[in-house]
């Protein structure tokens, strides 16, 4: 909009600022109470043998089934209750936070770093290396999700290893399809050229120049994706091809509580709430995320 | 008259404010008589037009004041579904983009046929004849085969004549013509202009043409309204406008056309920012780019100034210049 | 068109050839095939009498050829935990139940989300947006099978409307139906919002207004048609998802499908059923894949009247 001032006499001037006042752009507000809750699960993972008030894998059968404190029979030792085993879900819940979060961060992680490191080898080198690095991620995102993940998991055995492992091979291709484009894009901008020009090795531009400029591509996708692969280690976990008992994942207490739902409703429902909300705080985080640094991705 | 507008005013509610994309807009036009509505882009002249079809997008826009009297009747308080015959019926716009304002779902025969079918009543075989005859009359050779095309099919002329049929489908009396060439080539727009002046012939209809260049006003339009932060700062005739302009912002306009005979395309281009048309200082809105600045512009609005038949102007130079000549007349 | 045509199918055909490849290898290579093939509790001469059986004493590569002809004549083999049924027997009594479940689910999705979607674009930023977007935003978050225990705990042990699982009468499929159907619903009427946001702003919605077209041809002639587009074929990778998604459901609601038969052979360890689940449920999600892309094509002018 100062264009006016420095284009030389005769240029068709620049728009007239105009003020939005239609169109597709919503502009989301920041999400606070996610951050709050969000923050919250993480400081709880972090302390929680220090706030847990019992041991989270053993319980006492005596005390079993006991209802939250706010029902009638609940005991204030166990204010969420306590499963079939007598171990309390309170506990439970905040150990089982740090699964939750460990599988999301790591697994992020992990497919982060796989995916754009083939991203961007495919979008710089291009040639068959490309051919090959992308008929792969296609071929992987060509399978069910959920299907895939049930399969391999099964076949490898239930384990939290496994379980990363599986989701990491599943999500890696979500970045290297979209870092690929990216790096195509900015290897065939003039600072790459001149960055060649000054000698510089591939492998250096790639570090320095590529890399730093798909970074914010990255941030959206990953803060996208925690929110799927939470849902994801639940329903695994749920359906018994997660991680194994008697570790307090979520998904597995869910799963717990399956054949009580008339008599003790709070085995499974708090943990499922607990993975709902954590769930519905990424996703807005994330859709926070995506419209403030990256609108391409809208569609994602 | 044909279409008579007093005071026109429309209102968008942001969230920085009110903005008063128009603000108080008159004008009136003839049956085959052409007005140039020309200005800066956001100065409001796609809104007035909108708003004569009261097509401002609510809820954001509104009119919230004025007169649009066609042919006696004032549409401002037409119930929406009188106000849809009006639309397509007696008043019709082409838009800018021939190729965004066509519906890339629908063949061109279906679309054209849409306008005739809800204000006509036709269908069938009268149908496809009345779409076939316009197609013709907008100069699309073997417009019968044109019919199951789709728009992306058609090159940017074509699609435009299309447009074109579509707004004179009806016949309508009114045609406003929002930039309609701006987005076609040089040879391509002055044959699509041609045809637009062999139609209101034929037709008679009245057209408001807006438009960024001067070279066009001054070979079509019989009269000339220039726009500036939702106001009309002058209107007249357009040889008077072009040989002696009254208003700063008109005089600046033109002297970036160096002479009517001049058939290369001239954009506007005055020095500055035209302004935000929220919270408007008092006095004139030109007034920060005026070189003929008083000490009175920036304090009161200029009252209007009638210097001659059908020649209005907004500004303080002729405000008093006007009563100075009252006795002479 | 043509051509489009053909190199979709081709693509297609061999993500399910390579789905079939990977799976036979990594059920032979993640452990012990003999094992997994042959229940422990066998002696070692009944072992080698079923490895032969099984041909599980040729080369894995002799294996190889032998599987995939198997699939060609349909034979898949036989469950190992479901003694004499063959795979086949067992995959076919599950199809349709499933396919029940995802139509349904999909229909009710559609019929929630496309209505939803499209007045929440219409009146954006006013009530009906506001309650369009939280039923979407929880629909995302809400794991299908807090869903669906949620719904077993009020709707059959509560208040004892619907059956507590199983598929007998049409009370059953209703339960299962809106809990995929919702969390597939979701995604469908964020993108028609989206979608209808930018056709309802453009230039031939315009056009249509200024022609005198009544407001609701506006929107469902003119502005749904082309914010159809992506819908669709959102619907038809979405239904795709719908078969795998299925498998929680399913699980929860023990409805008698694939999935549930694969959860089942998986807690059961029962591989030639496995095989058979994923290689049929994943076929199906590559052919809804490839329609998507003919839909899109299809309904897309431009592609469809090139080449």
């Amino acid at each position: 909009m100062t264009t006016s001032e420095s284009a030389p006499p005769g240029a068709p001037r620049a728009e007239a600022p105009r003020v939005k006042v239609r169109g597709a752009a919503t502009t989301i507000r920041f999400p606070f109470v996610s951050m709050l809750v969000l923050g919250l699960v993480v400081l709880v993972a972090v302390f929680a043998p220090l706030i847990a008030p019992h041991d989270p894998e053993v319980g006492q059968l005596s005390n079993k089934l006991i209802p939250p404190v706010w029902q009638e029979g609940g005991n204030s030792d166990f204010l969420l209750g306590t499963d079939t085993l007598g171990r309390d879900i309170f506990t439970r819940i905040l150990y089982g936070a740090r699964v939750s979060l460990m599988v999301a961060i790591l697994a992020t992680g992990l497919a982060g770093v796989l995916g754009t490191i083939v991203g961007l080898i495919a979008g710089f080198y291009r040639g068959w290396v490309e051919i090959v690095l992308m008929r792969i991620t296609d071929m992987t995102l060509a399978l069910p999700l959920m299907l895939m993940a049930i399969v391999l998991v099964a076949l490898l055995g239930a384990s939290l290893t496994n379980v990363l492992l599986v989701i990491v091979i599943l999500l890696w291709p979500y970045y290297a399809r979209q870092i690929r484009g990216e790096a195509l894009a900015i290897s065939e901008e003039d600072f790459i050229d001149l960055a060649r020009v000054a000698g510089l090795s591939s492998p250096r531009i790639l570090w320095t120049h590529i890399l730093p400029n798909v970074m914010p591509t990255i941030g959206v996708l990953a803060t996208l994706q925690v929110a799927l692969i939470i849902l994801l280690e639940a329903s695994l976990s749920f359906l018994g091809v997660g991680i194994p008992p008697p570790t307090p994942a979520w998904g597995l207490m869910v799963a717990d509580g399956r054949d009580l739902l008339g008599r003790a409703w709070w085995v499974s429902f708090i943990p499922g709430i607990a993975i709902f909300g954590v769930v519905l705080a990424a996703n807005l985080l994330g859709d926070w995320v995506r419209d403030r640094f990256d609108p391409k991705l809208r569609q994602l | 008259m044909l279409l008579e507008v007093t005071d026109l005013r429309v209102q968008f509610h942001t969230r920085r404010g009110v903005v008063k994309a128009v603000d108080g807009v008159s004008f009136s036009l003839d049956r085959g008589e052409t007005l140039g509505l020309v200005g800066e882009s956001g100065s409001g002249k796609s809104v007035s037009c909108m708003a004569l079809m009261r097509l401002v997008e609510a809820p954001a826009g509104r009119i919230v004041g004025g007169s649009v009297r066609l042919d006696g009747q004032e549409l401002l308080d037409l119930s929406e579904r009188e106000m849809r015959q009006i639309r397509g019926g007696k008043i019709s716009l082409i838009l800018q983009d021939p190729l965004s304002s066509l519906n890339p779902g629908y063949t061109v025969g279906n679309q054209v046929a849409e306008a005739i079918r809800i204000h006509q009543g036709l269908r069938g075989s009268a149908l496809r004849a009345s779409v076939v005859e316009i197609l013709s009359q907008v100069g699309i050779p073997q417009a019968e085969r044109r019919l199951k095309q789709y728009p992306h099919q058609m090159s940017g002329g074509m699609r435009q004549r299309v447009a074109g049929a579509i707004a004179l489908s009806c016949r309508p009396s009114l045609l406003i013509a929002d930039e309609p060439t701006t987005s076609l080539d040089a040879t391509v727009q002055a044959q699509y202009l041609r045809l637009l002046s062999e139609l209101q012939e034929e037709f008679r209809f009245g057209m408001i043409f807006v438009t960024h260049d001067l070279g066009i006003v001054a070979r079509l339009c019989d009269r000339v309204a220039v726009m500036y932060a939702g106001r009309i700062v002058e209107t007249g005739s357009t040889r008077q406008i072009f040989n002696k302009p009254a208003h700063p912002y008109a005089k600046a306009l033109l002297a970036t056309l160096p002479s009517l005979e001049s058939r290369k395309k001239r954009l506007l281009t005055v020095s500055g920012q035209p302004p935000l048309a929220i919270d408007l200082p008092p006095g004139c809105s030109f007034a920060p780019r005026c070189p003929e600045t008083m000490d009175i512009c920036t304090e009161e609005f200029p009252a209007e100034a009638i210097t001659g038949d059908r020649h209005r102007v907004l500004c303080w130079l002729h405000s008093q210049a006007e009563e100075m000549s009252l006795p002479v007349r | 068109m043509r051509r489009f045509v053909l190199a979709r199918l081709a693509q297609a055909v061999v993500s399910i050839f390579v789905l079939i490849t990977v799976l036979f290898f990594l059920v032979r290579l993640t452990g012990d095939p003999v094992e997994r093939m042959i229940p422990p509790q066998v002696t070692e001469e009944m072992a080698e009498e079923l490895k032969r059986a099984y041909g599980l004493d040729k080369p894995l590569i002799v294996q190889y050829g032998v599987f995939l002809g198997g699939l060609v004549t349909g034979d898949m083999g036989t469950s190992l935990y479901f003694r004499g049924r063959t795979v086949g027997e067992l995959l076919s009594l599950r199809i349709l139940p499933s396919l029940e479940l995802s139509v349904f689910s999909m229909l009710f999705s559609l019929l929630i989300a496309l209505p939803l979607g499209v007045y929440a674009a219409k009146y954006r930023g006013r009530g009906s947006d506001y309650v369009a977007r939280i039923f979407s935003i929880l629909g995302g978050a809400a794991p299908s099978f807090l869903v669906g225990l949620v719904m077993l705990r009020i709707f059959s042990v509560q208040l004892q409307w619907f059956p507590t699982g199983g598929r007998e009468g049409f009370l059953s499929v209703v339960l299962p139906t809106f809990t995929l159907g919702w969390f597939v619903s979701a995604g469908i009427m964020r993108l028609t919002r989206s979608s209808m946001l930018e056709s309802l702003y453009g230039d031939y919605v315009k056009l249509a207004r200024i022609k005198g077209v009544r407001e609701s041809v506006v929107i469902w002639k003119h502005a749904f048609k082309n914010a159809a587009l992506p819908v669709i074929t959102y619907a038809t990778v979405i239904f795709a998802a719908v078969i795998g998604g299925a498998i929680v459901t399913e699980y929860v609601f023990a409805w008698p499908g694939l999935g549930s038969l694969l959860i089942r052979a998986v807690i059961q360890r029962d591989f030639p059923v496995i095989q058979g689940a994923v290689i049929l449920i994943g076929s199906a999600f590559v052919i809804c894949n490839f329609l998507a892309d003919l839909a899109y094509a299809w309904i897309n002018p431009k592609i469809r009247y090139t080449r």
